[in-house]
């Protein structure tokens, strides 16, 4: 490397342009300067060699820094889109993030579904009829026999009160998919998990899953795999706290 | 990977869809950033695990500052800008306890399997020293370094971007190749240069 530590600024007044006419970003009136100061001053011409292999050193150092962890992103998104939720749930903002297409696509068929007018009454007459015969189960044994039925001592049969399942620990994530996902693969992805959609779509796109499991490691192991499907999940993660 | 039918996009075009909350353009402009964005912090500090949380900490500045976004700059100087901001306060608040140098120790041992052993041990000196050289310079000057000869953007875009006028930059750059290049002929000689 050619020893050139002397050269002033004040001897060559374009030698602090140098970097810049390297690297190509200086006005056309500037380059045109340089040029001419190139042209008849040999310590810039060396100082610019130097420049140049020392530019391409520096470019093969900085070259070689590490890249962000891949997951990064997902990460930013999930936090914004979670506090995006819990600031204003369910109401679009002027700056709440927005999946145009399949968000409003997908929005407007489960609206189809279960915004029927109908729908509140019949939901209303399956609790009613639900309630009536879950009384009348427990109310059975102990009715009078009707008519004029003897009762016979025999074998007695327990009718016993079918118990309630014990509900296993379901747990949510937050998921959405990407513009182009068809509602089939949707499905698909949704019943693979046995999960059922418990909130969503938001403005946003973003579903609330609830999939059975008891096991809060193995809900961390279905968003991990959910987050390797990049071509058909825009993301998907946890519930924050702010979001349970 | 950027989101396939914004991969086309300006941009000032992607920051435009951040600021109408498009997740989708926010996504590829992340995409198009973060390397940089990283690696300009990584220029600066030693260590990854600041370098990812500010990282996360820009992004998310970006999309909620993205409605500010003028265009009086270029969406790069902007975020770098953001950066910086960043980086200058993590590293203000930094404890005098340093924490790792991993990412830059590990920065510059990726040797390609498919060169020779002596090309290889060859490139690896060479390697070593620009790292070393450039582990001398201060952080001002490795700064304006990456954003001149690495990010290659202009010295107004630097002014911007560090808040300093022109002819500081253009002088700060100047200094720093030539401090970088007495450490390259003096290895292990120098001293860190505030």
């Amino acid at each position: 490397m050619t020893e050139q530590s002397n050269i002033s600024e004040s001897s060559h007044p374009t030698v602090t342009l140098l970097p810049f006419y390297l690297n190509g970003t200086l006005s056309e009136e500037e380059r045109q300067e340089v040029d001419r100061h190139l042209a008849e001053c040999e310590s810039c011409r060396q100082e610019l060699e130097e420049m140049r292999s020392l530019q391409v050193s520096v470019k093969s150092y900085f070259s070689t820094l590490p890249q962000p962890p891949a997951d990064i992103c997902n990460k930013v998104q999930a936090r914004i889109l979670a506090e995006s939720q819990s600031e204003k749930p369910h109401t679009p903002t002027d700056h709440a993030p927005t999946i145009e297409s399949f968000g409003t696509r997908f929005q407007a068929y489960l609206h189809s579904i279960f915004s029927t007018q109908w729908a509140p009454a019949l939901a209303v007459s399956l609790i009613l009829g639900q309630a009536v015969v879950l009384f009348w189960t427990l109310t059975l044994p102990a009715t009078a026999p009707r008519g004029n039925e003897v009762q016979r001592p025999g074998p007695v049969i327990e009718r016993s009160v079918p118990q309630a399942p014990v509900p296993s620990i379901r747990r949510q994530f937050h998921i959405a998919f990407q513009d182009k996902t068809p509602e089939h693969i949707i499905r698909r992805i949704i019943r693979d998990l046995n999960g059922r959609i418990v909130d969503g779509p938001t403005a946003e796109g973003l579903y609330t899953i609830e999939v059975p499991d008891s096991d809060a490691g193995q809900l961390e192991t279905i968003i991990q795999d959910l987050n390797k499907k990049r071509d058909v999940i825009r993301m998907a993660a946890p519930l924050t706290a702010s979001s349970q | 990977m950027e989101t396939t039918q914004y991969q086309q996009q300006a941009d000032n075009e992607l920051v435009a869809g951040t600021a109408r909350g498009d997740m989708a353009a926010f996504e590829t402009l992340f995409r198009r950033f973060e390397t940089k964005v990283y690696q300009y912090i990584l220029s600066s500090i030693h260590d990854d695990a600041m370098a990812q949380e500010l990282l996360a900490e820009v992004m998310e500045a970006v999309w909620k500052g993205a409605k500010t976004f003028k265009g009086e700059s270029q969406v790069s100087t902007w975020i770098f800008g953001i950066a910086r901001h960043k980086m200058l306060d993590a590293i203000r608040k930094r404890t005098r306890h340093q924490t790792s140098t991993i990412a830059l120790d590990q920065a510059m041992d990726i040797a390609d399997p498919r060169d020779n052993p002596e090309r290889q041990a060859e490139q690896q000196d060479e390697a070593d020293t620009v790292k070393e050289a450039i582990a001398t310079l201060s952080r001002e000057h490795r700064e304006v370094l990456y954003l001149a000869f690495y990010e290659g953007l202009p010295y107004q875009d630097i002014a911007t971007l560090i808040d300093a006028p022109v002819n500081t930059v253009k002088t700060r750059v100047f200094y720093a190749k030539q401090q970088l290049k007495r450490a390259l002929e003096n290895p292990r000689r120098q001293q860190n240069v505030p």
